[in-house]
Parts: structure tokens; C-alpha cells; sequence
């Protein structure tokens, strides 16, 4: 069943249909909530409040309309007031292994290319840059959602999110002590 | 590809990440066998029924015929009771940010007014913009798609009147509750409170919402200012 077809037959009740939306993308929203809430049970609670006000919203969404940056905008709205109560925010970190997750295919060529140290000296820098830089560029590089999904989780135009890319990377090379 | 880009391509699969819940179980309990709202051609339909019961409300009447106004992002819901919310709170504007801030965050184009002249306070919330003037005697907000309730009890006054063009709704009266809809998602019941007198208007794609101690004419004028 397509997602348009599944859409269709969430709006008209099926619970079902709907469940299994929640299942194709519970794992991008609720990294997305780990993102903006900085913590994984507040995550937790984000993404699944986020599903069950999207399923009451779903009157309202327009058909043909991607589902996906309607989604994660609704349970970054979630994160986002769970953050402020908190005040809390987990840095990003490797994997303690310092592998690649098990089961994943060859790394690609880009991976391949960091060591260990340049790893480390990367996330450093990442963590150190103001929290709407890092945001971007989690939501791009880490999240490896589009202009459109990253737009609709920063809540800013397309426009906004390539303008501040490049801000966040021209202050990632500063940190770096890189030139452009 | 730059090589930074390349390297933060390539850092992506060493990121820690929490273990992924299980969600689905638990969202399909919560919203169990109830259908979302209405879909657009029955919410069309229901508001016009709504107009034209507006228009031959009788007063006394009018809680037991009337369910819920829209006017853009906005619904006014007529309740017999109102939930119980004994304090007066400011509202959970956002955060403070400057206007400059607030135009590049938000998809819209921020409607400023030449006679109120530069607002004290600019707070961003979703995609909700508030100017706050004198000591939050009197705050402006305006969105395109955060939305938000007001409901009413039957002692409650709401006019319903046309204002540059499109639907506007005057609420005035002792009880009056706010309570905040996030974004494009569903309701926040915990977040109510108690307001006085305000005027919702539309201006093309936005929803503007003015709250304080002013009349209506005052309000209307306030409101015509916003460009």
C-alpha cells in the first residue's frame, strides 16, 4: 500500500493504516525529538505525543502534500516544549566502539576517509557551535533529512536553512582552524 | 563536495543514538478507534451552517446552538462550563527575540503597525510572532499556522463582523479562557488561562490576535494599522 493510500485510510479511521505510518517513521521522529530535546525520554514522549496529534490533525492535511515535514514538524513542536521545560541539552557523541553500526554495508568512501582522531576533533567542533548551527547541521549531515524536512524541523524557510548551513560551516572551518 | 561536507557525511554513522522505541503500540492505544476530525468539504459545510446560525443566534440561545466559531487559525469554542483555571497567568508568549530575528525564522511577512510604533518586546513561538507594548498592556500576535482556541462560556460576548474584508471576531466579557493548539498539531490542554478583551482578525494568509485593555473601536483601529 502506498503512503498516500495509507494517509487516506488513516483520515477515514483506520487505526491500522495509521500504525503502520507510525512504524515506517517512528525512528526518524524520534531521533529528530533526541535532536531538539536532548534527551531520550523526553524524545520518547515527543515523538509519540507528536504521532497521536498528528493522527487528530490528519483532517487538515492536505492530500498529495509530503507527510514526512508535516510530521516532524509537529513532534519538534513536541521536543521543542519539553526542551524548554528541561533546559537540557545531551551533546552529540560517538559510538563507543568507534565502529560502524553491525550489519551496516561496506563504509562508504567518505567514511572511510576519518580516523578516529579527525572524528573526534569534528563532533568537538560540531557541539561547540551555537545551538541552531548544530541543529542544521545534525539535521542534514546526521539525520540526512532534505531541505524541506530540515526547514520544517528548524520551523524556517528553505531559503533560511541554506543560508545557515553555510553559516554553521563557515563556523565549523573556524573552529577547525580550516580555510574555505 | 567540499571536503567538510564529505567528512560530515562521513562522521553520520559514528553519532551515538539512543536505542529507537517501539512506538506504534502505544500511539494506536492512545488514539484507539476514533476517526481524525472532519475532513475539509464537512468543514466547509459546518461553517457555513455555523455563519448562518450566528446570524439568527438569539442570545439566550446562543451557547446551546453554537459548538465552535472558526476565523483562520482560530476557534472559538462556546462551552456551557469553562475548565477550571483560577489564575490569572501572563501567557507563554515564546521566546525573546528582535523583529529582524523573527522575519528571517518565519515563513510569512511580519505585519508591523505605524501607530503603535515599535512594540517593547518581540517573543517567537512556533511560528507565532507577539508584540508586546507598554508592559504587556497590550500584546499583538499573528501566525500562519500556529493554532489556538478560545473558549467562551454563554455570559461571554463574541460579535462576529467583517473587518478589511474578511472575518473578524470581537470577545468581551468576565470569562474567557485561552488555551494553546502548537502548530500544525493538536491541542495543549494543560496550557490555559484566563484573558480579557480580544479581537481576531485575518489578513490574507495570517491570523493576528490582539489582546488588552482597550474598547473595540480602539481595537478595530489598532487592528487596521497592522500592514
Amino acid at each position: 500500500m502506498t503512503e498516500a493510500e495509507l494517509i487516506a485510510r488513516a483520515k477515514r479511521g483506520d487505526a491500522a493504516a495509521y500504525e503502520e505510518l507510525v512504524r515506517t517513521y517512528q525512528g526518524i521522529a524520534f531521533r529528530t525529538a533526541w535532536l531538539v530535546a536532548g534527551n531520550a525520554a523526553d524524545a520518547e514522549e515527543a515523538a509519540q505525543d507528536g504521532f497521536v496529534k498528528a493522527y487528530r490533525a490528519l483532517w487538515r492535511f492536505r492530500d498529495g502534500a509530503p507527510f514526512k515535514p508535516w510530521l516532524l514538524r509537529i513532534v519538534t513542536n513536541e521536543a521543542h516544549n519539553r526542551r524548554r521545560t528541561a533546559g537540557r541539552r545531551e551533546a552529540l557523541a560517538l559510538r563507543a566502539s568507534g565502529d560502524v553500526v553491525s550489519g551496516d554495508a561496506a563504509p562508504s568512501p567518505e567514511t572511510a576517509l576519518l580516523g578516529s582522531e579527525r572524528r573526534e576533533e569534528l563532533l568537538a567542533a560540531v557541539n561547540r557551535l551555537e545551538e541552531h548551527h548544530r541543529r542544521a547541521i545534525a539535521c542534514r549531515y546526521f539525520l540526512d533529512l532534505s531541505e524541506e524536512e530540515t526547514a520544517a524541523v528548524l520551523g524556517c524557510r528553505r531559503g533560511t536553512v541554506k543560508s545557515r548551513l553555510a553559516r554553521a560551516l563557515e563556523r565549523l572551518r573556524a573552529e577547525l582552524g580550516e580555510e574555505a | 563536495m567540499t571536503n567538510l561536507d564529505a567528512e560530515l557525511h562521513g562522521l553520520a554513522p559514528f553519532i551515538e543514538l539512543p536505542p529507537e522505541p517501539e512506538l506504534a503500540p502505544a500511539v494506536r492505544a492512545r488514539i484507539g478507534a476514533r476517526r481524525p476530525r472532519p475532513g475539509r468539504l464537512v468543514l466547509a459545510l459546518a461553517l457555513v451552517l455555523l455563519a448562518v446560525a450566528v446570524t439568527f443566534a438569539v442570545p439566550p440561545a446562543r451557547s446551546a446552538i453554537l459548538r465552535w466559531l472558526g476565523i483562520g487559525n482560530a476557534r472559538v469554542e462556546f462551552v456551557d462550563r469553562l475548565p477550571d483555571v483560577r489564575t490569572r497567568r501572563p501567557l507563554d508568549l515564546g521566546v525573546h527575540t528582535s523583529l529582524a530575528t523573527a522575519r528571517k525564522s518565519v515563513r510569512y511577512h511580519i505585519l508591523t503597525s505605524k501607530l503603535l510604533g515599535k512594540p517593547k518586546d518581540v517573543r517567537l513561538r512556533f511560528d507565532q510572532v507577539a508584540f508586546v507594548y507598554g508592559d504587556h498592556k497590550l500584546v499583538v500576535l499573528q501566525s500562519e499556522g500556529t493554532f489556538f482556541t478560545k473558549e467562551v462560556d454563554p455570559r461571554t460576548n463574541v460579535d462576529r463582523f467583517r473587518l478589511n474584508g474578511a472575518d473578524a471576531v470581537w470577545i468581551s466579557g468576565p470569562r474567557h479562557i485561552f488555551g494553546y493548539v502548537a502548530g500544525p498539531g493538536g491541542d495543549h490542554a494543560s496550557e490555559l488561562y484566563l484573558v480579557g478583551n480580544a479581537l481576531i482578525w485575518q489578513r490574507g494568509p495570517l491570523t493576528l490576535r490582539l489582546e488588552g485593555k482597550v474598547s473595540r473601536a480602539e481595537a478595530v483601529r489598532i487592528a487596521r494599522s497592522f500592514r
